[in-house]
C-alpha cells in the first residue's frame, strides 16, 4: 500500500476478537445507543411540548361541558402519580442491579417496575372510562380532545415502555448470565424515567392547576400566568 | 456541572459496579466521577423525598379557596420543577454523565418550553382583538368643523370610480330592499359584489350602475334600455360598457361572463325580469 | 424470540435485487435515496408542468380547478418532502461516513429503515392518485380547509398519514446522523476540523429531530379531527385554525433550513476545491450555520403576518426575520471571499455552486422584502411569494444538489461525467430557472394571487405567465441533458481516478467508487482540509499520493445485511395505510391497522435479537 497518510493509523480491528457485548469505541466515549436515546428524549420534549402547548392554548376555551372541574379527580390521580414515581424508583434500582451484575435483583426490580407501571395504566383506563360514562367523550368539547390526546399519548408511551421492560425481564429470566447488559437496562430506564417526568408536568398543569377550570368564563391560562409574572416582578 | 477528565475509549459502565456507595452528601451535592451510581439508600431517600413533594402538592390544593386560584400556580410549578430535575439528575443519572448528554437534553427541553410558552403568549397575551386595538388608539372626538371635510378625504379608500360616477350619499331609506329586484341585486344574484349603486351597494370592481336605467337607453343604437340591460346580464361580453363610462379597459365583460356563469343557472326567468325592472328604475 | 431470527436465514448476498432490499451499506442506501428522490423530483416537475401549461394563457381549461388544487398541493409536498429532503439524505448517507473517516453510520439498520420508511410513505402518498383521492389543500394544508366538512375526499387523510410515515423516516435518519457525526469521527477529527458539509449535516439533523415532533403533533391533531371528530380546529367548539398555522410553521420554518443547509454545505465544499483555496473564514461559516439553526426557531410567524397576530407579534417577527438574513449574508460573503483571488476552475460543479450563490442572493433579498410585515401585506399569497420560494429552493437547494451530484459523480460511480454536457445543463437550467421564476415577481406585484387555476385576460398577467411556461420547458430540456449525461457517462465515461479535483476531504483519499469497507485503515486527521494536508506533506517528501489499494473485504468487520428494517418499515406503512381504509364499515380498519402493528412488532423484535454484524466468516462466504 503506497498511501502515506495511514502509517500512524491504528490497524483495522480484528472483528471476531470482539465479544458480542463489546461496546465500540466512540469519539466522545459515549455509547452510540445511549447517545441515541438522549437525542430521542430531547426530540420527544418537543413532541410533548407541542401537545402540552395545545392543551394550554385551548385551556378554558371549551364552549360546552363537562369542564375539568366537573370531572377531574385530583386525589385519585395524585395516587397514580405517586405510583408512577415509585415505578421510577424501582426502575433505577433495577438499573443499579444490572450494573452490578445481580441478575436476580434485576428481575425483581423490573417486575416491580412493570407492576407499578401497569397500575398507573390501570388508573388511566379507569379514569378514561369514568369520563366516558360521565359524558366526556373524545369529540365532546375542546377540553376532551386536548386532554385525551395528551394523556393518551403519554399512556401510549407508558404502554410501550411496559412492553420494553417485559421483553427485558423475559430475556433476563431466560439468560441469567450477561443479558440484558447493564446498558440495555440503563437505556430502557432512561425512557421510563422520561415518561415519568412528562407525567410530572402533565400532573401539575392538567390536574393541580387546570383541574379546577370551568367553562369559557375562566380567564385564559396565559393571561393568568402573565398576571402572576407581572405581579411577582412588580 | 462535572467535567470529565480523559475520555480515552468507552468505559463499559456495566463492568464498574465496584464503587457503589458514593455517600449521601457527595451523591446528591458533590462532585462524582462518571460511572458512579447510588444504591438503595440514595435512591430510596430520593423516592421518599419525591413522594413527600407530591403529597405537599396535593395538600396545597386541598383548601377549596386555593383550588384553581392563581396564587398556587407559583408554588406548584416550583415543586414540580424540583421533582422534574431530581428525576433527571439522579434517576436518569444525568448528573454523572458526559456533559454532552446534559446539553442535548437541556437543548430539547428548553426549546420545547420556549415553543410552548411562545404559543401560549401568542394566543393568550398578545391575542389582539380589533376592538381592543382600535380602542387603544382612539382619539377623543373633537368637532372641528373646518377640518372635517379634509379629514374625510384622507380616510376615503380610493376605489376605481371615475369622476362623476362616484357613489353619492344614499337617499333616505334606500338601504332597505325596496323591491324584489333590489333584493336580488344585493342577495342571490350577487351583483353587488362587483357593482356599486349609491346607497344600496358598494362594489369593488365593475362599473357603477347609478342611473343605468336612463343611461342605457341610448348606449347601443337600436337597443331599448330594457334590451340592453337584459343582454348585459345574459351575455356580458357582447358589449363592453367599461370604456364608455370612462373606466379602465380592464373591466370588460369577460370577467363578468365567467362570474355570471356561476350565478345565472340559479336565477329563474322571473328573477331576471325583476332584476331588469329594478335596474330600469334607476334613473 | 431468538427463534424468529433463526427461522429465515440472514441474507448474506451482496449482489442482485435481494441484496439491495436488505442492504445496510450507507453507500447503497445513499444510491437508493438518490434514485428515489430523482424519480419524485421528476413527478413533482410534471405536476409543475401541468400547472404551467394551465396558466400559460388566460382562461385555459387544461385541468379542472379541483385537479389544479391537487397539482399544486402535490407539487409542493413532493418537492419538499420527497425530493429535496431525500436528496439531502442521499448526500448525508453517501458522504458522511466517508468524510469523517468511518466504515458506516452508527446504526446501519436504522439507516435502511429510514430509507424504506421514506419510500413506503412516499408511495402511500401517491397511492391516493390511484383511487382519485388526492390532497388538495396546499402543501401547508391550512385548517380548516382540511376539516372533514370542507374536504370530503380522503386526499388529506393520505396526506396527513403519509407525512407521518415520512416524518418517522426523517426522524430516524436525523438521530442516526447526529450520533454518527458526534461519535464516529476518525482520530484527530475534532469538531472544528470537520468539513463544512459534515457540520451542516449535523445542524440539519438537529433541526430535523427537533422540528419533526411538532408537525407530528399537528398531523395527529388533524387526523384526530378528521377521523375521530376531535375539535382542535373546529371553530364552533372553540378551536382555532390559527393553531394549525402556528404548529405548521413552527415546524415549517426550520424545515426551510433543513432544505437549504445541506445545499450550503455542498457549496462550501465545492467552492474551496475549485478556487484552490481553503474556505474563507471556516469558523464563521460554521458558526453562522449554527446561528441560522437557532434563529430559524424564532421567525415562524412571518408566514402569518396577515392573519392578525397584532402589532407586537408582527413587529417581533419582522425583526427576527430580518436578523436571520445576517448569518445567511455572512455565509455568502465567505463564499465570495473564498473565490476572491482564487484560481477558479469553472467546471460544472463550480458553475452550479456559483449559480447557487447568485440565485440564493436574489431569493434572500426578496425574502427580506417580505420580512417587513407591512410590505408582506402586499405580497402575501401572491406569485411574488412563489418567485421567492423558488429562488431559494430551486435556485438555492436544487442548484446546490446538482452541484453536489456533479462534484461527487466521479467518486460515486468511478466515472467522469461529460464536461460539455454538464455545462450545457447548467446554462440551460440557469436561463430556464430565471425565465420561469423571475417574471413571477412582477406577476405577483401586479396582483396575481397564488393557487388560482386560471385568470381572466386583461389583468396584464398573460405575458409573464407565458414566459414562465417557456422557462419551464427550458428547465425540462436541461434535465433531459442531465439524464443523458448521467447514463452516458455511467457507460462510457472515462475512469475518474480517486481524486480528480485535488479535493481537501477524506472521501477523495479512497478509490472511486469506494470499496464496501470505505477505509482499509482508518485515517488520522491532522487538521482542517485533511486530505490537502496529507498531499502537501507527501509533496514535501517528494512522494505522490495514490488512492488506497483494495484489500479483501472479508478481512474487515462490517455490519451484515438484514431484512428486518424492510419488514419494520413495511409494518409502519401498513399501519398508516390501514387508517385510510374506508369501506363503509368502520371497524374493518382497526384490525387492518392491528396487523400492521403486529408486523412492526415482529420486525422490531427480530431486529433487536439479531446482532448488528454476523460472525466474521459468514459475511465472507459469498465471494
Amino acid at each position: 500500500m503506497a498511501h502515506v497518510d495511514t502509517t500512524h493509523a491504528p490497524p483495522a480491528h480484528e472483528p471476531s476478537a470482539h465479544p458480542p457485548e463489546h461496546e465500540e469505541e466512540t469519539t466522545t466515549g459515549i455509547n452510540h445507543r445511549k447517545l441515541l436515546m438522549w437525542v430521542f428524549l430531547g426530540s420527544d420534549c418537543l413532541f410533548f411540548g407541542s401537545l402540552i402547548a395545545t392543551y394550554m392554548v385551548y385551556r378554558g376555551q371549551s364552549v360546552v361541558g363537562p369542564y375539568p372541574k366537573d370531572i377531574i379527580d385530583v386525589p385519585i390521580t395524585t395516587i397514580s402519580t405517586f405510583v408512577l414515581l415509585m415505578s421510577s424508583f424501582a426502575m433505577v434500582m433495577g438499573v443499579a442491579a444490572a450494573r452490578n451484575g445481580n441478575q436476580k435483583r434485576l428481575v425483581q426490580w423490573l417486575i416491580a417496575t412493570i407492576i407499578l407501571g401497569a397500575i398507573f395504566i390501570g388508573f388511566q383506563v379507569y379514569e378514561f372510562n369514568l369520563f366516558r360514562i360521565e359524558g366526556l367523550r373524545y369529540e365532546t368539547n375542546l377540553f376532551s380532545s386536548t386532554f385525551f390526546t395528551l394523556t393518551g399519548f403519554h399512556g401510549a408511551h407508558v404502554t410501550l415502555g411496559l412492553f420494553w421492560l417485559l421483553c427485558l425481564t423475559i430475556i433476563a429470566m431466560r439468560n441469567p448470565a450477561g443479558r440484558p447488559s447493564g446498558l440495555d437496562v440503563d437505556i430502557a430506564g432512561l425512557y421510563w424515567h422520561f415518561v415519568d417526568i412528562v407525567w410530572i408536568v402533565i400532573f401539575t398543569l392538567l390536574y393541580l392547576i387546570g383541574g379546577f377550570d370551568a367553562g369559557p368564563e375562566v380567564e385564559h391560562a396565559a393571561v393568568q400566568g402573565w398576571q402572576w409574572i407581572t405581579a411577582t416582578i412588580m | 456541572m462535572s467535567t470529565n477528565p480523559g475520555h480515552e475509549g468507552a468505559l463499559p459502565h456495566d463492568e464498574h459496579g465496584g464503587h457503589e456507595d458514593a455517600g449521601m452528601k457527595r451523591f446528591f451535592f458533590g462532585h462524582v466521577p462518571e460511572g458512579v451510581h447510588g444504591g438503595l439508600k440514595q435512591y430510596g431517600w430520593l423516592a421518599i423525598f419525591l413522594g413527600i413533594i407530591t403529597l405537599v402538592e396535593f395538600l396545597i390544593i386541598v383548601p377549596e379557596g386555593l383550588q384553581g386560584s392563581s396564587v398556587v400556580i407559583a408554588p406548584l410549578v416550583i415543586l414540580s420543577v424540583i421533582k422534574f430535575f431530581c428525576v433527571v439528575a439522579f434517576f436518569m443519572h444525568l448528573k454523572f454523565e458526559h456533559p454532552l448528554l446534559w446539553q442535548i437534553f437541556v437543548a430539547g427541553l428548553i426549546l420545547g418550553l420556549v415553543v410552548a410558552l411562545s404559543l401560549v403568549v401568542l394566543f393568550g397575551v398578545l391575542r389582539p382583538t380589533p376592538r381592543a386595538f382600535s380602542e387603544n388608539r382612539q382619539e377623543p372626538f373633537v368637532h372641528h368643523a373646518a377640518e372635517e371635510e379634509h379629514h374625510f378625504e384622507a380616510l376615503v379608500i380610493p376605489t376605481p370610480c371615475p369622476v362623476g360616477a362616484c357613489p353619492q350619499p344614499a337617499a333616505p331609506g334606500a338601504a332597505v330592499a325596496s323591491s324584489p329586484g333590489q333584493a336580488l341585486f344585493v342577495g342571490a344574484a350577487a351583483c353587488s359584489s362587483c357593482h356599486t349603486i349609491s346607497g344600496v351597494a358598494q362594489g369593488v370592481l365593475g362599473p357603477p350602475l347609478d342611473g343605468i336605467g336612463s343611461a342605457s337607453a341610448n348606449r347601443i343604437p337600436g337597443y331599448s334600455a330594457e334590451e340592453y340591460i337584459l343582454e348585459s346580464i345574459l351575455e356580458p361580453d357582447a358589449y363592453a360598457a367599461g370604456t364608455a363610462d370612462g373606466l379602465s379597459q380592464d373591466y370588460d365583460g369577460n370577467l363578468m361572463l365567467s362570474t355570471m356563469a356561476g350565478v345565472l343557472p340559479s336565477l329563474s326567468d322571473e328573477d331576471i325580469e325583476a332584476l331588469v325592472e329594478y335596474l330600469l328604475s334607476l334613473q | 424470540m431468538v427463534t424468529i431470527t433463526g427461522v429465515i436465514p440472514r441474507p448474506s448476498t451482496y449482489t442482485g435485487l435481494w441484496s439491495w432490499l436488505t442492504t445496510v451499506d450507507h453507500k447503497r442506501i445513499g444510491a437508493l435515496y438518490g434514485f428515489s428522490a430523482f424519480i419524485f423530483f421528476l413527478i413533482g416537475g410534471i405536476e409543475a408542468g401541468i400547472m404551467r401549461l394551465q396558466l400559460a394563457t388566460s382562461d385555459a381549461s387544461l385541468v379542472s380547478p379541483d385537479w389544479f388544487n391537487a397539482m399544486f398541493t402535490m407539487h409542493g409536498t413532493t418537492m419538499v418532502f420527497m425530493a429535496i429532503m431525500p436528496f439531502g439524505a442521499t448526500f448525508f448517507n453517501f458522504l458522511i461516513p466517508l468524510m469523517i473517516g468511518a466504515r458506516d453510520v452508527a446504526f446501519p439498520r436504522l439507516n435502511a429503515f429510514s430509507y424504506w420508511t421514506f419510500l413506503f410513505g412516499a408511495l402511500l402518498m401517491h397511492a391516493g392518485f390511484l383511487i382519485g383521492q388526492v390532497p388538495d389543500a396546499g402543501w401547508f394544508s391550512y385548517a380548516n380547509l382540511t376539516s372533514a366538512p370542507y374536504s370530503l375526499s380522503k386526499g388529506l387523510d393520505f396526506w396527513a398519514l403519509s407525512l407521518q410515515v415520512l416524518g418517522i423516516a426523517s426522524l430516524a435518519a436525523g438521530f442516526n446522523f447526529i450520533v454518527t457525526i458526534i461519535n464516529m469521527r476518525a482520530p484527530g477529527m475534532s469538531l472544528m476540523r470537520m468539513p463544512v458539509f459534515v457540520w451542516m449535516t449535523l445542524v440539519t439533523s438537529i433541526l430535523l429531530v427537533l422540528a419533526f415532533p411538532i408537525i407530528t403533533v399537528a398531523l395527529i391533531e388533524l387526523t384526530a379531527d378528521r377521523q375521530f371528530g376531535a375539535n382542535f380546529f373546529n371553530t364552533s367548539a372553540g378551536g382555532d385554525p390559527i393553531l394549525w398555522q402556528h404548529l405548521f410553521w413552527l415546524f415549517g420554518h426550520p424545515e426551510v433550513y433543513i432544505l437549504i443547509l445541506p445545499a450550503m454545505g455542498v457549496v462550501s465544499e465545492i467552492i474551496p476545491t475549485f478556487s484552490r483555496k481553503p474556505l474563507f473564514g471556516y469558523p464563521v461559516v460554521v458558526f453562522s450555520g449554527i446561528v441560522i439553526a437557532i434563529m430559524s426557531w424564532a421567525v415562524w410567524s412571518h408566514h402569518m403576518f396577515t392573519v392578525g397576530l397584532g402589532p407586537i407579534a408582527n413587529s417581533v417577527f419582522t425583526i427576527t426575520t430580518m436578523l436571520i438574513a445576517v448569518p445567511t449574508g455572512v455565509k455568502i460573503f465567505n463564499w465570495i471571499g473564498t473565490m476572491w483571488q482564487g484560481s477558479i476552475d469553472l467546471r460544472t460543479p463550480m458553475l452550479m455552486a456559483i449559480g447557487f450563490v447568485a440565485l440564493f442572493i436574489v431569493g434572500g433579498l426578496s425574502g427580506v422584502s417580505h420580512a417587513v410585515s407591512p410590505s408582506d401585506f402586499q405580497q402575501q399569497d401572491t406569485y411574488y411569494i412563489i418567485a421567492h420560494i423558488h429562488y431559494v429552493l430551486f435556485g438555492g437547494a436544487i442548484f446546490g444538489i446538482f452541484a453536489g451530484i456533479y462534484y461527487w459523480y466521479p467518486k460515486i460511480t468511478g466515472k467522469m461525467y461529460h464536461e460539455m454536457l454538464g455545462k450545457v445543463h447548467f446554462w440551460l437550467m440557469f436561463v430556464g430557472m430565471n425565465l420561469t421564476f423571475f417574471p413571477m415577481h412582477y406577476a405577483g406585484l401586479n396582483g396575481m394571487p397564488r393557487r388560482i387555476y386560471t385568470y381572466a385576460e386583461g389583468f396584464g398577467w398573460e405575458g409573464m405567465n407565458l414566459l414562465a411556461t417557456i422557462g419551464y420547458f427550458i428547465i425540462v430540456i436541461s434535465l433531459l441533458v442531465f439524464i443523458h449525461n448521467f447514463f452516458r457517462s455511467l457507460k462510457k465515461g472515462e475512469p475518474a481516478g480517486h481524486d480528480p479535483w485535488d479535493a481537501p476531504t477524506l472521501e477523495w483519499s479512497i478509490s472511486s467508487p469506494p470499496p464496501v469497507y470505505n477505509f482499509a485503515e482508518i485515517p488520522v486527521v491532522k487538521g482542517q482540509d485533511a486530505y490537502w494536508i496529507t498531499k502537501r506533506e507527501a509533496a514535501a517528501r517528494g512522494e505522490t499520493v495514490e488512492g488506497e489499494a483494495h484489500v479483501d473485504s472479508s478481512t474487515i468487520h462490517l455490519p451484515s445485511p438484514s431484512y428486518w428494517p424492510l419488514v419494520t418499515a413495511f409494518g409502519v406503512a401498513w399501519l398508516a395505510g390501514g387508517f385510510l381504509i374506508d369501506v363503509g364499515w368502520d371497524y374493518i380498519r382497526f384490525p387492518v391497522c392491528f396487523i400492521g402493528g403486529i408486523i412492526t412488532v415482529i420486525g422490531v423484535i427480530g431486529w433487536s435479537n439479531e446482532p448488528a454484524a454476523e460472525e466474521h466468516h459468514e459475511s465472507g462466504e459469498h465471494h
